[in-house]
């Protein structure tokens, strides 16, 4: 990361720069002076200019106008990241928004900010906390409501006050120990214990509720994915077709015409999700189609919600694999071919654990089923949702190492009579609870914030 | 007028442990000390050693210094604290025979002909081109080290009534303000109490637990025989407070100097009065007291746990509430100290003062409590006083080998708000700073004075054939048949050994008393070493692994420590405590590790700033 220690003047479109729209804003940020754009604004920046006061005015270039504009002064340090800062509202055409920069990049020594940056500097001068640049992030990129308000509650600081108060647990356990260690003698040695196993106790509680909120661990609650399977010919694109209402996927009756995974948003009851087809599996020598294959069984394995689709006359060994998955939603497709319930019937006594099936006509779907379908997934995410469960991955990760550690502490405590040895295991939990606050290795923290995610206010 | 090379006013647990040091190097020594008071006297609790403290005896022991040898020489009660847990904890205390220990300090100091005892008062102190310090007479040195203890401004009190001084039987130090009026001192006084001394005769032992002398605690210096016992050995007793003893002080807070307004300085939160005890924790009324004899000869007793400063009347009542000491009869009544303590942040890593070169200071007159602290401080000034006269390289103790090094850095890095006590929790160390390892920890240290002595010759030895035995452990293979592993563990542990393993495997594992498992494998080997030396190599491979990894955590920590902040920022700043905000005022931390050093600062406060400080 090179703009750690940048000083540069930076600039950079804050609005969507990819489509035209009415307006855009940039921002440049970390110049000594307004006075050092002057030659490029029609008013006259030598004089007087409130901050925090909109001007209009045009941008000019050599004597030629680009745009009509207006602008804000915010002055460090009383601004969003405690620099100097201009914020230019423009037409929103991205030709001209690329004209604007590529003018202050080429003419008034600014350079283009990279992702982040200007949160970055929000950091670096203590306008706000890495809590905060976390939550920040959550709440921009939120794909739900539920992604917003926990984005809403790290930046005023909520979920950090709850990290705090486990934070202080551990350390009202550690003090026992130390306790038992330096003064016995004083208060005794069934006094230490019991406040060794009372204090244990209320931490391992406080932290248990934590946990709960990041056991449904295995898919990203950030970006769900709805993944299709079943073997080849099952009907997985058309059924993608369907639920997206348009012909997204390729559709032929020629088994493997999906080789690789295609994937697509939709949008159930305000939660985005990704809807994705997968390759029909199956066993082939195509090295293309088996790798294709291999991506699908990965996606199965990590995604919110899984859909199995059957064609009920076809009947593999490798649906007996499949059906070793649990799937949130089994559908039989072909229900419109003659010998469907026969058919239907054998395969559920060829397999008596498959459990309820749902059957749908794929050439001309009703729209019951995508009710159904779209009620499935819903249901799913509410219930997800109701354990309050913390989104970011670094948090996750964190807290499900102070599991581990937690686990291995509690094997060393049944096992162990050294209590120095203990104390160093505590230290080592210590550790890792320090980092779910931020208080170690923040460069790691900040590498992984501001190279994964582009932020912004 | 004479001439020293070092001159030492006080001579205390400090003042006598510098003028040992410091005679070593053939430099003439002086100490000045009050009339009538013998050196190394103990006015507090008759105990040396502890937890933690334990360590420093052995560190000083091991460095060549005095107390250990003291200490043993009067022991009368060795026990070893925190026995069944774990050898990194395990300290080593002994009670001490007071008018033996003072005895034996004497004995010692006025063997050593360049020492000179000199018991006149200290009228003034000033410094020309050498330190000029007047007493009836007058005397020059290069270096001057102040080991005064609780006398700089001492007042003693005893309910209302109030005297200057430093200790109940002797006159305070007056005048030694000449040149110590440059020096900074803290605000804030401190204030240090003892118990009442009871009548050996008056008590009831037959009502009280009783703790005897722990035939199997090692002695403290290392050339004494381990075992071996100098003087007649006596039991330690408990007794416990009740309801009706803390009712008595509770009822009589207005009379207590520490509660009235009366005393204003700072006590340790470790060391409480029984008032202390009483109103800070109203709902508990049982204390243990241990009754500790104070020496063979004496008729009094220490009872340690309920120091006071109350009228004479409320501390007979108090004592004699307590079963056991019902017709005790107070010898000596207890008393409060207030005094003045030197700032030590104004001191170098070596003690000594950063703007009057050659005047160093050490012991409780820089904020610390008990003998060993004192000794451990007088040992870093009189070493480093004579270390600089002789030309060589100073003496500065790592944190990370020695409880001193902990202490020294503490000090002299951060003012401290209440008097300083070593505890185990202040090493980020632990598993490695132990008392069985403190010949090797401190060997490199005192090769570097040197010289040439007895424990020289003994260090280096033990240190060669401990890096023997070492090598042996980590290169013998045992295989997993042999009859040898069969003596020493159970069907189930020996499923964990099922290959060939090193001998220092076998050391680690956890079912296994290393110590004893080292000396049977030794044994079947036909090999005869000393116990202290098998001792020391079986639990430092015990514990091997854990200080490899806290030695990694220790390397990412200190990474993050040497991040600069702004504290006047931090300070500015509205989302931390007030309290915390004043105590970085206060300090000034320049790097992260610093702030985290200020006592009583939240976890909290270090996340904000951590979050921020990038």
């Amino acid at each position: 990361m090179n703009f750690l220690h940048s000083d540069d003047t930076i600039i950079a479109c804050s609005t969507n720069a990819q489509s035209n729209a009415a307006m855009a804003v940039i921002r440049i940020s970390g110049f000594t002076s307004l006075n050092q754009f002057k030659d490029y604004f029609k008013k006259d920046l030598s004089g007087p200019i409130e901050p925090r006061k909109v001007y209009f005015t045009q941008l000019v270039l050599q004597g030629q106008v680009l745009d009509d504009i207006c602008f804000t002064y915010f002055e460090g340090p009383r601004s969003y990241n405690g620099e100097n800062i201009l914020e230019l509202s423009v037409h929103g055409n991205t030709l001209n928004i690329d004209r604007i920069i590529d003018l202050f990049v080429s003419q008034a020594s600014c350079r283009m900010s990279f992702p982040g940056e200007f949160t970055y500097r929000a950091l670096r001068n203590k306008k706000i906390s890495l809590s905060q640049v976390e939550g920040l992030d959550l709440f921009l990129n939120a794909n739900s409501t539920y992604a917003l308000s926990q984005g809403q509650s790290l930046l005023s600081g909520n979920l950090h006050e709850i990290y705090n108060e486990l934070y202080q647990l551990f350390l009202v356990h550690k003090s026992s120990l130390e306790l038992s260690i330096d003064f016995s003698d004083d208060i005794g040695e069934e006094a230490a214990r019991n406040y060794f196993t009372s204090s244990f106790h209320s931490f391992k509680k406080k932290f248990d509720i934590l946990f709960k909120r990041v056991q449904p661990m295995e898919h990203n609650l950030l970006s769900p994915e709805i993944v299709l399977t079943g073997l080849p010919n099952a009907g997985k694109s058309s059924f993608f077709n369907f639920i997206l209402s348009d012909d997204r996927a390729i559709v032929s009756s020629h088994p493997g015409t999906t080789r690789d995974y295609l994937s697509e948003s939709i949008v159930i009851d305000g939660v985005k999700y990704k809807l994705i087809d997968t390759a029909g599996i199956r066993h082939t020598v195509d090295s293309i189609e088996s790798e294709g294959i291999r991506r699908s069984k990965e996606k199965l394995l990590c995604c919110f919600y899984s859909i199995l689709l059957i064609n009920p006359f076809q009947s593999t060994d490798e649906l007996a694999t499949l059906l070793e998955h649990k799937f949130d939603l089994i559908l039989l497709t072909h229900l419109d071919v003659p010998g469907f319930m026969e058919a239907r019937r054998l395969l559920e006594l060829r397999y008596p654990n498959i459990g309820p099936t749902g059957a749908v006509n794929l050439l001309s779907p009703d729209s019951d089923w995508e009710d159904h379908f779209r009620a499935g997934v819903n249901n799913k995410y509410l219930g997800v949702i109701s354990l309050n469960p913390i989104l970011l991955d670094r948090h996750k990760q964190v807290i499900s190492d102070i599991y581990g550690q937690i686990k291995h502490y509690q094997q060393v405590v049944s096992s162990e009579s050294d209590i120095a040895i203990l104390s160093q295991e505590l230290n080592t939990l210590g550790h890792c609870i320090s980092e779910l606050i931020g208080i170690i290795s923040p460069d790691q923290v900040l590498n992984s914030i501001f190279s994964n995610f582009c932020i912004g206010k | 007028m004479k001439i020293f090379d070092i001159l030492i006013i006080g001579g205390g647990h400090a003042g006598i442990e510098a003028a040992y040091i410091a005679s070593q190097f053939n430099l003439s020594v002086g100490i000045i000390t009050l009339p009538g008071v013998g050196l190394g006297s103990a006015p507090c609790n008759p105990s040396v050693g502890g937890v933690g403290k334990g360590q420093v005896v052995r560190e000083l022991d091991a460095l060549g210094g005095l107390m250990g040898i003291l200490a043993d020489r009067a022991g009368i009660q060795f026990r070893t604290l925190n026995d069944s847990k774990g050898f990194a904890v395990q300290s080593s205390r002994v009670q001490i025979d007071k008018e033996k220990y003072s005895f034996e300090a004497e004995k010692v100091i006025s063997s050593i002909s360049s020492i000179t005892v000199i018991r006149e008062k200290v009228i003034s102190i000033s410094k020309e081109e050498c330190f000029k310090v007047l007493t009836q007479s007058e005397y020059r040195s290069k270096k001057l080290i102040v080991t005064v203890g609780t006398f700089l401004n001492g007042k003693l009190h005893t309910g209302s009534d109030q005297k200057s001084g430093g200790r109940f039987d002797c006159e305070n130090s007056a005048g030694l303000e000449d040149l110590l009026k440059e020096i900074k001192t803290r605000p804030q006084r401190f204030k240090t109490g003892t118990p009442p001394r009871l009548k050996k005769s008056t008590i009831d032992y037959s009502k009280l637990e009783e703790q005897p002398s722990d035939p199997g605690v090692r002695n403290f210096h290392c050339l004494h025989s381990p075992f071996a016992r100098h003087i007649d050995q006596l039991s330690c007793y408990v007794a416990r407070t009740n309801h009706d003893t803390m009712d008595v002080i509770r009822r009589n807070k207005e009379k207590s100097p520490m509660f009235n307004g009366q005393i204003k300085g700072v006590g340790a939160r470790y060391c409480p009065s029984i008032e202390d005890k009483a109103f800070r924790y109203p709902d508990k009324h049982v204390h243990h007291v241990f009754i500790e004899p104070e020496g063979l000869e004496l008729d009094t007793v220490y009872p340690s746990g309920i120091s006071s400063s109350l009228p004479r009347d409320v501390q007979d009542e108090y004592v004699r509430s307590i079963e056991g000491l019902e017709r005790a009869v107070i010898e000596i009544y207890g008393y409060a100290v207030e005094y003045d303590v030197v700032d030590t942040t104004e001191l170098s890593i070596t003690l000594e003062h950063s703007q009057l070169d050659g005047l160093y200071f050490a012991g409780q007159v820089n904020g610390t409590s008990g003998y060993e602290e004192a000794a451990g401080q007088g040992f870093i000034a009189g070493a480093n006083a004579a270390l600089c006269l002789k030309g060589l390289p100073r003496l500065v103790l790592s944190r990370h080998e020695s409880y001193i090094g902990v202490m020294i850095e503490d000090l002299t890095s951060n003012v401290r708000d209440e008097p300083y006590r070593l505890f185990t929790a202040r090493s980020e160390n632990r598993l490695y700073i132990r008392e069985d390892n403190s010949l090797i920890r401190m060997r490199s240290y005192r090769a570097s004075f040197l010289l040439n002595l007895p424990i020289d010759t003994y260090l280096e030895e033990f240190f060669n054939q401990y890096v023997v035995l070492m090598n042996f452990c980590d290169e013998t293979m045992i295989s997993e048949n042999s009859e040898l592993l069969k003596t020493f563990a159970g069907e189930g542990d020996l499923q964990q050994l099922s290959r060939r393993v090193s001998v220092t495997e076998i050391l680690k594992q956890a079912w296994l008393n290393p110590v004893d498992a080292l000396g049977v494998i030794l044994n079947s080997f036909g090999l005869e070493l000393n116990y202290d030396l098998i001792r020391t190599v079986a639990i430092s491979k015990k514990y091997e692994g854990y200080i490899k990894r806290s030695e990694d955590q220790f390397e990412k920590l200190r990474k993050m420590d040497n991040t600069k902040i702004n504290w006047e920022e931090i300070a500015a700043s509205g989302n931390i405590s007030f309290e915390c905000k004043q105590r970085i005022s206060r300090i000034r931390p320049d790097t992260f590790g610093q702030l985290k050093l200020i006592e009583g600062i939240r976890p909290a406060t270090l996340a904000v700033v951590a979050a921020k400080a990038l």
